[in-house]
């Protein structure tokens, strides 16, 4: 009677189940083992989660900006510098305009935005100026400074999500005003004290927080006809401007918008904002970041799973090691070689998705902790919090593969020797040659040329050439980094070898250290290896901080409107209508985004 | 197969097996040949390093022969891969090892009931079968402890009960009595004895005498040959003396 050895049908999935239970039995046996690697892994997942999220939360959505800019009016008008009937607005960011046709029309005559607003609307004007603060006790020591200005109805309804009280009451008499927090600190004052400017003294009763501004940035609000507004200082800057709200229930549809164009008028409609007709150019999208901080960031990133791949590797290797006769002893009560790779890969699967999932719901928790609470402190840096999901999800995925891979490695190799060496010896083989530590000693060589070379290159040519070549540098450096890793991570068993091979002289208790590390390389170099790996994505991530642009974002709108990458110096001064971005910008662009 | 005759469970033609090459060359085997009848209580004595645990070994499907050939209810190993080979070991053998004979992460039930589960017998069935094992080697109550909660000797008898769980009909055990009293060690001696007279093929190597005594035959290994074998056991002690 011959015996059957054919496989059982459905054998795969229920020795599967049995490697997961004991995949689960293994990680609660070694916690602290399993707590490293899910660590290990959950760390750059969160990490990579929790930035991308941040970076995302800068970006303001249609639906922000229409709360922050209209409040819950249906839209707003306001003149569009144009030199023809051809310029067309953006659907979204209405300052943003474009053209085909850049010559002068003499003919073309812009109209009043008041003028053009279709019948059935209530409308609110909000108008920017600047005034004048006497500051100091005296006339003598005291200097005049320059100071922005809103004269707008804040607190009406329709201004909600726009304009909100945060102390003391809304302004009544003519010669009561509010002001943002930052002014309050700007000129040393409280509420109930008088601010003298050369419009007039005023007694602040409230602060104001405008969702368009950081909170400290100094800010007068004044209602319209509290002070001039034909002063000197509004003729001819765009800060003078009037913006018409529209308050009423009948949308302000793209067709309008295109007709109102042709007269020079931009229009920021909530519902075409909402709902865009064509896509919006100004918005959103990897052209807004520059390109050197995307590259930077991308191999950030792909450091960052590096380090995972080869920590969670590290850590799998040295459980699988200590695993081996525990395997070969289910190999010799009849486990099949898919049944044992099972349990090792089952417990990097639990490990795995444990860890991705913490990271992801730690970095956007995170993230969003920090986009509550530096909104809830009065800055407009991130409008709102944005999770990045693409990223996430990457990351999420990276993470459970290496360590998939970390896992299978392993595995693969335990199940490949023979059951009775694995029992005698419960330990894998030895099996490295001379490769690792020649592979290693290339990427060294190879990654000093590339850090030499982006160091070169980056400091070498004037400012000009030096920005240009921003990106490969960033690229040079950062790949110069990986290798670097790479390389010593490689070269650690070498390196531990040679520096615990002649122990003979030491004293016992440094000779019995030596020779552990020694014989337990496998234990030793991911130790190593860690400090290593860490020590160069914080250096890495140096690299795109030093920039001259110092890793902010240039709106390429900006770029038109002032000096890109020349920061506003308007943070403590006040007005920003020197090089700051006109006003109705998105935040975080110019001198807008510093709340303290 | 026709039924005249006692039926093979286990065959070794010729078997040799040599561990390393060249001039560290080990001969732990040199041209065994030996069978085990269904119902065949065998027991393998001989000094240490002799190659009881190699013979052991080939005849489990855990190590392949140099030259020669095993057969296990008469289907040749050579002709099996190692996953076949793997399906053997669980639906075909029961083996005691020397040392080292329990998952640690597997409760002594669940040690007991792994050659069933990885055959695909359901869960539940398969843990009833592990406790009326674990009831024949003594030790029901142990059911739900794991390897480090119980002696060396209890250890011993769940993995005794692991290999005579099923309708395994090849009990391989290599000096299961090692760390049991004599009083545990007479227990195992009746389970392997009861399994035999059940009709499995049981092969014991063992250092003591009294066990040996429980054998219907006595095979005795010197440097990897089998040098006697005695059918009825009258003085084992003169075997397990030094080569003259
Ligand atoms: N994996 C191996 N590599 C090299 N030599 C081995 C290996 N396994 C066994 N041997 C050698 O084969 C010979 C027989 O070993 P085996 O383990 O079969 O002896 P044994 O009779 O079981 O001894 P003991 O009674 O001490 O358990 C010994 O000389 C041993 O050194
Ligand atoms: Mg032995």
């Amino acid at each position: 009677m011959a015996l059957d050895v054919a496989p059982v049908p459905h054998g795969r999935w229920h020795s599967f189940r049995l490697a997961l239970r004991m995949a689960r039995r293994d990680i609660s046996r070694h916690r602290g083992r399993s707590l490293l690697i899910i660590l290990l892994i959950l760390l750059p997942v969160a990490g990579m989660t929790g930035a991308a999220a941040l970076a995302q939360s800068m970006q303001e959505t249609p639906a922000e900006r229409v709360q922050y800019q209209l409040g819950s009016t249906q839209a707003r008008f306001r003149s569009m510098p144009a030199s023809n009937a051809e310029t067309v607005q953006d659907p979204v960011l209405e300052t943003a305009t474009m053209t085909r046709n850049f010559t002068n029309d003499p003919d073309f005559k812009p109209r009043d935005p008041r003028d053009a607003i279709p019948a059935g609307y209530e409308v609110l004007t909000e108008s920017q100026l600047t005034l004048t603060i006497r500051t100091g006790a005296s006339d003598v020591s005291g200097s005049d400074v320059p100071v922005m200005a809103k004269a707008v109805d804040a607190l009406n309804p329709a201004f909600t999500g726009k304009y909100t009280l945060l102390e003391g009451r809304p302004a009544a008499a003519r010669d009561e005003i509010l002001v943002s927090p930052g002014a309050l600190e700007r000129f040393g004052i409280r509420l109930g004290d008088r601010l003298t400017t050369a419009d007039g003294t005023f007694a602040v009763v409230g602060t104001l927080r405008d969702a368009t501004y950081s909170d400290g940035n100094p800010i007068l609000f004044l209602k319209p006809g509290q002070a001039a507004m034909d002063s000197p200082a509004a003729q001819g800057s765009p800060l003078g401007e009037t913006m018409y709200y529209l308050v009423g229930s009948e949308p302000v549809r793209w067709d309008q918008i295109r007709d109102l164009n042709r007269s020079g008028i931009a229009v920021l409609s909530r519902a075409v904002a909402l709902d865009p007709p064509v896509a919006s150019g100004a918005a959103e999208g990897p052209g807004t970041m520059p390109a050197a901080g995307y590259v930077a960031g991308v191999l950030i990133a792909a450091l960052a799973l590096l380090e995972v791949g080869l920590l969670a590797g590290a850590a799998f290797a040295v459980g699988a090691k200590r695993q081996v006769r525990e395997l070969a002893l289910l190999a010799a009560s009849g486990a099949e070689a898919p049944t044992v790779r099972a349990v090792v890969t089952a417990a990097g699967l639990w490990l795995g998705t444990i860890a991705v999932m913490a990271g992801a719901v730690l970095g956007a928790g995170g993230a969003a902790a920090v986009v509550g609470v530096t909104r809830h402190l009065g800055s407009v840096r991130f409008p709102g919090f944005h999770l990045d999901i693409l990223p996430t999800v990457a990351a999420m995925a990276m993470g459970l593969l290496a360590c998939f891979l970390a896992a299978v490695v392993p595995a693969r190799q335990v199940a490949r020797q023979a059951v009775l060496g694995a029992l005698k010896s419960g330990r894998a083989p030895a099996v490295r040659g001379p490769w690792p530590a020649r592979v290693g000693g290339g990427l060294l060589v190879l990654a000093i040329t590339f850090l030499a070379a982006g160091h070169t290159l980056g400091l070498s040519g004037d400012l000009d050439a030096r920005a240009a070549r921003i990106p490969l540098v960033a690229a040079l450096l950062t790949g110069g980094a990986v290798l670097a890793v790479a390389a010593l991570v490689l070269l650690t068993g070498t390196f531990v070898k040679v520096l615990t091979a002649r122990t003979a002289w030491m004293p016992l208790p440094l000779r019995m250290a030596a020779r552990d590390s020694a014989r337990n390389r496998s234990r030793t170099v991911p130790a190593v290896a860690a400090v290593l790996a860490a020590a160069t994505l914080a250096s890495a991530a140096m690299v795109p901080l030093r920039q001259p642009d110092g890793g902010g974002k240039t709106h390429a709108h900006v770029g038109r409107a002032g000096k890109p990458g020349l920061p506003a110096a308007g943070n403590r001064t006040g007005p920003r209508h020197r090089n700051g971005p006109r006003p109705g910008h998105r935040p975080g662009c110019g001198g807008r985004g510093a709340a303290a | 197969m026709s039924v005249q005759g006692p039926q093979q469970v286990l065959e070794l033609a010729k078997v040799s097996r040599t561990f390393g090459q060249g001039t560290t060359a080990v001969a732990a085997l040199r041209d065994v040949d030996l069978t085990v009848n269904a119902g065949e209580f065998v027991a393998v004595m001989g000094p240490s390093g002799s190659g009881k645990s190699s013979l052991l070994a080939l005849a489990g499907g855990l190590d392949r022969p140099t030259s020669g050939s095993v057969f296990v209810e008469s289907t040749p190993l050579a002709g099996l891969g190692l996953n076949a080979l793997a399906r053997l070991r669980r639906r075909a053998v029961g083996y005691v090892f020397q040392d080292f004979n329990l998952v640690p992460t597997l409760s002594a039930a669940e040690n007991v009931a792994l050659p069933l589960e990885l055959d695909g017998v359901p869960a539940r069935k398969a843990h009833r079968q592990a406790v009326d094992a674990l009831r024949q080697v003594g030790i029901p109550e142990q059911a739900q402890r794991f390897m480090d909660e119980m002696s060396g000797g209890q250890q011993q008898r769940v993995a005794i009960a692991r290999a005579i769980v099923g309708s395994r009909r090849l009990i391989l055990a290599d000096e299961p009595t090692g760390a049991l009293d004599s009083t545990t060690g007479h227990g195992v001696m009746e389970v392997l004895r009861s399994r035999a007279d059940a009709g499995a093929a049981v092969m014991l190597v063992t250092h003591e005498a009294r066990h040996a005594a429980w054998a219907d035959r006595v095979v005795f290994i010197r440097d990897g040959r089998i040098v006697d074998e005695a059918t009825a056991m009258h003085n084992p002690a003169v075997l397990l003396a030094p080569a003259g």
